[in-house]
């Protein structure tokens, strides 16, 4: 395969939940590109379908429409057993490390849990020596091997939730705002507990938070995701140098500047709620809350458009604002 | 705690850890209740299982005019009964068949209903919707007349008064574990097995299965006896095991003639259903306690 070819793809990929008021529009036409060892930020506010984007990519949960490639084959058409495949190749870690292991299981049963399943190592003893280096990798000390869940901290179970993952050996990872439920000085261990995977795996990563400080920090582009839709794609750096996107301007003023001379920067605030995810017609979600907003933001969808090669923005006046 | 843990210094991890039946009983040991329960009740268990040796099938139902209705004494510690026998080896030889149907019809009935609540909550919409009102129809019938019906339908004997309970408690049994399994399968830790590629059945087993056990295990105990308390009502109407065999539901119904003069025949039968009741119930407490890692201390 080609240096070009992405690692994954989803093309216009969709996922609509019938609700009894009408279709939720939670991933509505995501079409994301993510290369091999990069990491493509995903940004939003609460209830915007970055989850469910993590989710249907891992088809756990099932996407209305859309392809999404794996190396250029698309797993939508898998069938259960080719699946089961797939999944080795990618995983999932998950925000909330108290409901993401079984509390019944000890450390050394949740991490070894894939590899007996799926018998990859002909003997237990194999599995149980790479149980022991996988808890190496990710820092956990031996001796918690059979410890259960509720006997360690937040970091810890988060660092069982990561080795798990890596016990497949996937090449691509669904980091669903894996740091979101820990102090904010273990969370700087999980990022750079990640990071370092991240070199010496040669792992892909979907990140998924809201913590805009984090984003910077771990992804090469980021995305910025508003009620279901993709308002704005850029590699990280330009991002935050040059938002187009009036949502994401709001976004990035509002992280804190810890320096006195900034104190007096204007500071954009979104004004208004979010307009409901359920039917939500044509037409910018945005335009409801946005200070640039136009009779033709309402008249028809906006679609994304490149500014640049790699910089996308989906908002009419993305030129002049 | 720290001394049943294995430890290796270095190279793999021993998975010599302490086997999970000997951590539950170190667990269960520290519960003196529940020891006293898992003590009464083997005393009973094994009375019933030796009953022929204690005392013969045939003294239990042989009847012996001459000696009716005598008061407790060394000769025969429980009394004896309208008929003259003796009334310590009709409880033994009853509490053969009643723990028998209080065991069976429980386990059994918990097997049923666990399954179908367990499958039909995972797979949940139409199935669950389709299982559950098809229950709701059951428990709308009174769990005395299903069973009425049921034996009067099959005809009496052991086998047929299992049946007929077992299908009398499904519904409960079905609900209880449908509840529970909903609280787990929206945890988070289903949703990993999955992403790793596990299979249902695994998912059932080692992630939903150990994490509702706890209140299945209650149910199934406090079930026990509510199953002899029906058997003994079954046998109270006639419908359960037919005389002359005992049972301890048929002993109290025998002898609630006597109640105003000899009130020790209600008593002893009485007592052995109490104590079996009271124990197992114990047990399956200091059980659930036991079988949950994050109690241990």
């Amino acid at each position: 395969m080609g240096a070009s070819q992405p690692l994954l793809e989803t093309r216009n990929l969709k996922k609509y939940f019938n609700t009894a008021a009408g279709k939720l529009h939670a991933v509505d036409d995501i079409s994301v590109r993510i290369m091999r060892r990069e990491t493509l930020g995903v940004v939003g506010e609460s209830g915007c379908g970055k989850s469910t984007l993590g989710r249907t990519i891992l088809r756990l949960i099932e996407p209305t429409d859309g392809a999404i490639l794996f190396k250029g084959e698309d797993i939508t058409r898998l069938k259960a057993a080719g699946m089961r495949e797939m999944r080795m190749r990618m995983q999932i870690i998950f925000q909330d490390p108290y409901s993401s292991i079984n509390p019944r299981m000890s450390v050394s049963e949740i991490i070894a849990e894939y590899m007996l399943f799926h018998k990859m190592y002909r003997t237990r003893a194999e599995a149980w020596n790479r149980t022991a280096q996988l808890m190496n990798t990710v820092g956990l000390a031996r001796r918690l091997a059979n410890a259960y869940p509720h006997e360690l901290d937040g970091g810890r179970r988060q660092r069982i939730g990561i080795a798990r993952a890596l016990s497949m050996n996937p090449e691509f990872i669904v980091c669903d705002e894996p740091v979101s439920a820990l102090d904010v000085s273990i969370q700087a261990q999980i990022l750079n507990l990640l990071l370092e995977l991240q070199r010496e795996f040669g792992l892909t990563y979907l990140f998924i938070t809201h913590d805009l400080s984090v984003v910077k920090h771990i992804s090469d582009e980021i995305m910025v995701m508003y009620l279901g839709q993709c308002v704005e794609q850029a590699p990280a750096d330009e991002l935050f140098a040059n938002p187009r996107h009036p949502y994401t301007k709001a976004l990035l003023s509002a992280i804190p500047v810890p320096d006195i001379s900034m104190r007096d920067r204007e500071i954009v605030t979104i004004r208004g709620e979010v307009k409901s995810p359920i039917n939500p017609g044509i037409g910018c979600r945005f335009a409801g809350r946005c200070e640039y907003a136009l009779d033709r933001c309402l008249q028809a969808d906006v679609p994304l458009v490149g500014l640049s090669e790699k910089h996308l923005c989906a908002c009419v006046r993305a030129g002049e604002v | 705690m720290e001394a049943m843990k294995s430890y290796a210094s270095d190279g793999a991890i021993t998975m010599k850890k302490p086997s999970q039946i000997k951590e539950i009983w170190r667990r269960f040991r520290k519960n003196k209740l529940a020891m006293a329960g898992l003590i009464v009740l083997s005393v009973m268990i094994l009375a019933a299982v030796f009953a022929e040796q204690i005392g013969t099938y045939q003294s239990a139902i042989a009847m012996d005019v001459k000696n009716k209705l005598q008061n407790p004494s060394w000769q025969h510690i429980f009394g004896t009964d309208g008929y003259g026998r003796d009334l310590f080896i009709r409880c033994v030889h009853g509490g053969r068949v009643s723990l028998f149907i209080g065991f069976a019809a429980s386990i059994a009935g918990m097997l049923c209903g666990g399954i179908l609540g367990m499958i039909s909550a995972y797979y949940g919409n139409k199935f669950d919707n389709a299982v559950m009102r098809t229950l709701d129809v059951f428990s709308a019938i009174p769990t005395i007349l299903l069973a009425l019906t049921l034996v009067a339908a099959l005809g009496q004997g052991i086998v047929n008064i299992i049946v007929a309970l077992v299908i009398s408690r499904i519904p409960a049994f079905a609900r209880i574990v449908r509840a529970s399994t909903l609280g787990v399968v929206d945890q988070d830790y289903i949703e990993a097995a999955r992403a790793g590629g596990t299979s249902d059945y695994h998912i059932m087993l080692k992630h939903i299965i150990p994490n509702i056990v706890g209140p299945l295990i209650v149910q199934t105990t406090m079930n026990v006896s509510s199953m002899i308390l029906q058997t003994a009502s079954l046998s109270f109407l006639g419908l359960g095991i037919s005389a002359p065999r005992p049972e301890w539901g048929a002993l109290i119904s025998e002898a609630k003639e006597y109640i105003r003069i000899k009130p020790f025949m209600i008593l002893f039968p009485g007592l052995c259903i109490i104590l079996a009741s009271a124990s197992i119930n114990l047990l399956g407490d200091g059980l659930r306690d036991a079988l949950d890692p994050r109690l241990k201390s």
